[in-house]
């Protein structure tokens, strides 16, 4: 049933607009149920990467696979039925209805009525909007951030095993991008859906990415998880873009388990424990709070254990 | 006051011949909006899809804009000669421009985020066209029609001088007789009909301006 072929493959793509390289010889594989972000400035190229995947820009050379079949291959229309996609703004159909926004694939690919209807409340409810009182709506008699929530709904109603995401949450105020980014996180790990996200927010990157392509000229800068970018920038780019060398960043980005040299098996009680995935800032808000106290911090798939004391905190963060 | 009330019992008199006329108005009308649509709305769609030639389209029929109705309505005397076909023909070329130019723009407005959305999706060009392009243009496309139903109605009235009929007749036979209340029989019916059909069209743009978000 499982096997290691990964769900996207790209393999040596250019795409050249007249003499500009927007991408030059780019390869990467995605594996199925990763949430990768691909990170950069405007201009570096990363929407235009994006949309080569569902063929909305036709690569100049090279090839894209997916599930192993070459996208050329594959009528382009069916191809994009196959992929859910969200973009920033004005994506929704302002003549729909939000069930009718939803159903747009679903229709397009005729299933029937009832499977259709079904499909709109369960995704609704995924991305935390009422069925009852949202299906009937119009587009404009929505907030922004409700906009992109059934533009979610849209891009899953199909069920695809891939999601492209282009700024999603570019326009929407602080607040509620961080709810929807906690939400999409969510969604993706209960889906298990590949989701490939665009974006220039580099919070945003590093929160929802399993891992992170750094995208500058056309050209992977790195392509890991967020520890490796921290701990191992393969150039002075990365360093300076993640700000790699300043304390605050650590606090930010790292996770709490890169700050143990030593794991002990977890025995005895947890009563301050913290999980190996959380930020370092996470650790030290616990810190302040109980200063008596060592925090815990478990990796509950190894079942290991490593503490952090107050005194020894900042020695830690600068030594990583 | 005096006027009116001859215009009223001018028509009462006349009814047969009136209603013949009023028909013949509405059928002028009606029949040449319908056929400057079947023609104007593909056409203002191919416009809008192709840039270069689009552009050069839509600027030949800015151009039959400028031609004033009677003078159309002359120059297809030669053509056709006289009755209510060259009258049909010359009020579908006057009807045609405000409805091509409005779908053009129309389909041109759209958000390209909401076609890109449309593409990644999978629509085919054909599909995207009818339940996307179309239905988000038809605002626009309405208002293009009320602007060219206006014309019409009231361009009607001069085909009565190429021997086409319609209400215009009262006018031309009130002129020719110095009678006001023979023109205002024709006159009057006629503002009534461009008023209906503008408070109508008006409805139609402002119910789907309303559904497409495009009032607030």
């Amino acid at each position: 049933m499982t096997n290691e072929q990964p769900v996207i493959q790209v393999d040596n793509i250019t795409k050249k607009f007249g003499n500009v390289e927007a991408v030059r010889e780019t390869s990467f594989t995605v594996n199925a149920g990763e949430f990768i972000t691909i990170l950069g400035t405007s201009g570096s190229g990363k929407t235009t990467l994006l949309k080569m995947l569902n063929r909305l820009i036709e690569p100049t050379s090279g090839a894209i696979y997916i599930d192993g079949e070459n996208t050329k291959d594959v009528n382009v229309n069916i191809l994009r039925r196959r992929i859910g996609y969200v973009i920033q703004q004005h994506g929704l159909f302002d003549h729909w209805t939000v069930e009718q926004n939803i159903a747009t694939v679903c229709n397009i690919l005729k299933w029937d009525k009832q499977k259709t209807a079904q499909r709109i409340d369960e995704t609704l409810r995924l991305v935390q909007l009422d069925p009852a009182k949202y299906r009937k709506r119009h587009p404009h008699q929505l907030s922004g951030g409700e906009q992109q929530r059934v533009g979610i709904a849209r891009a899953l109603a199909a069920d695809p095993k891939i999601l492209l995401m282009d700024e999603p949450f570019g326009a929407i105020d602080a607040v509620n991008r961080a709810k929807l980014q906690d939400e999409l996180k969510e969604i993706q790990k209960t889906t298990g859906k590949t989701i490939i996200f665009v974006t220039h927010d580099i919070d945003e990157a590093l929160k929802l990415g399993n891992r992170t392509m750094l995208f500058k000229d056309g050209k992977i800068q790195q392509f890991d998880n967020k520890n490796e970018l921290f701990l191992h920038p393969q150039n002075e780019f990365v360093g300076d873009f993640l700000g790699v060398s300043k304390q605050l960043s650590k606090w930010r980005y790292l996770s709490a388990k890169s700050l143990i040299k030593q794991w002990k098996p977890v025995g005895g009680q947890l009563n301050n424990a913290i999980d190996a995935d959380a930020i370092v800032a996470k650790v030290v808000e616990r810190l302040l709070k109980r200063p008596a106290d060592p925090v815990q911090v478990v990796d509950r798939d190894e079942n290991k254990v490593g503490y952090v004391r107050l005194n020894e905190i900042s020695e830690m963060v600068g030594a990583i | 006051m005096k006027w009116l009330a001859g215009a009223i019992e001018y028509i009462h008199e006349n009814q047969a011949a009136f209603d013949g006329n009023l028909i013949i108005h509405l059928e002028l009308s009606f029949v040449a909006l319908l056929v400057a649509m079947l023609i104007a709305i593909p056409i203002g769609i191919y416009a809008a899809r192709h840039v270069g030639a689009g552009s050069r389209i839509i600027g030949f029929f800015n151009a039959v804009r400028v031609v004033p109705s009677l003078a159309i309505l002359v120059l297809v005397l030669p053509l056709m000669g006289m009755g209510f076909y060259p009258a049909l023909l010359a009020l579908t070329i006057l009807a045609i421009p405000p409805i091509m130019i409005n779908t053009y723009s129309g389909i041109r407005r759209i958000n390209r985020n909401t076609l890109e959305a449309a593409d990644g999706m999978g629509m085919s060009v054909t599909y995207r066209l009818f339940k996307i392009e179309i239905p988000l243009a038809s605002s626009q496309i309405v208002a293009g029609i009320r602007l060219a139903s206006i014309e019409v109605i009231s361009s009607a009235t001069l085909a009565a001088f190429i021997g086409g009929g319609g209400l215009g007749t009262y006018v031309v036979m009130g002129m020719s007789m110095y009678d006001t209340s023979i023109m205002l029989a024709g006159a009057l019916p006629v503002t009534g009909i461009a008023l209906i059909s503008e408070i109508v069209f008006s409805l139609l743009e402002y119910g789907l301006r309303k559904k497409h978000g495009e009032l607030d």
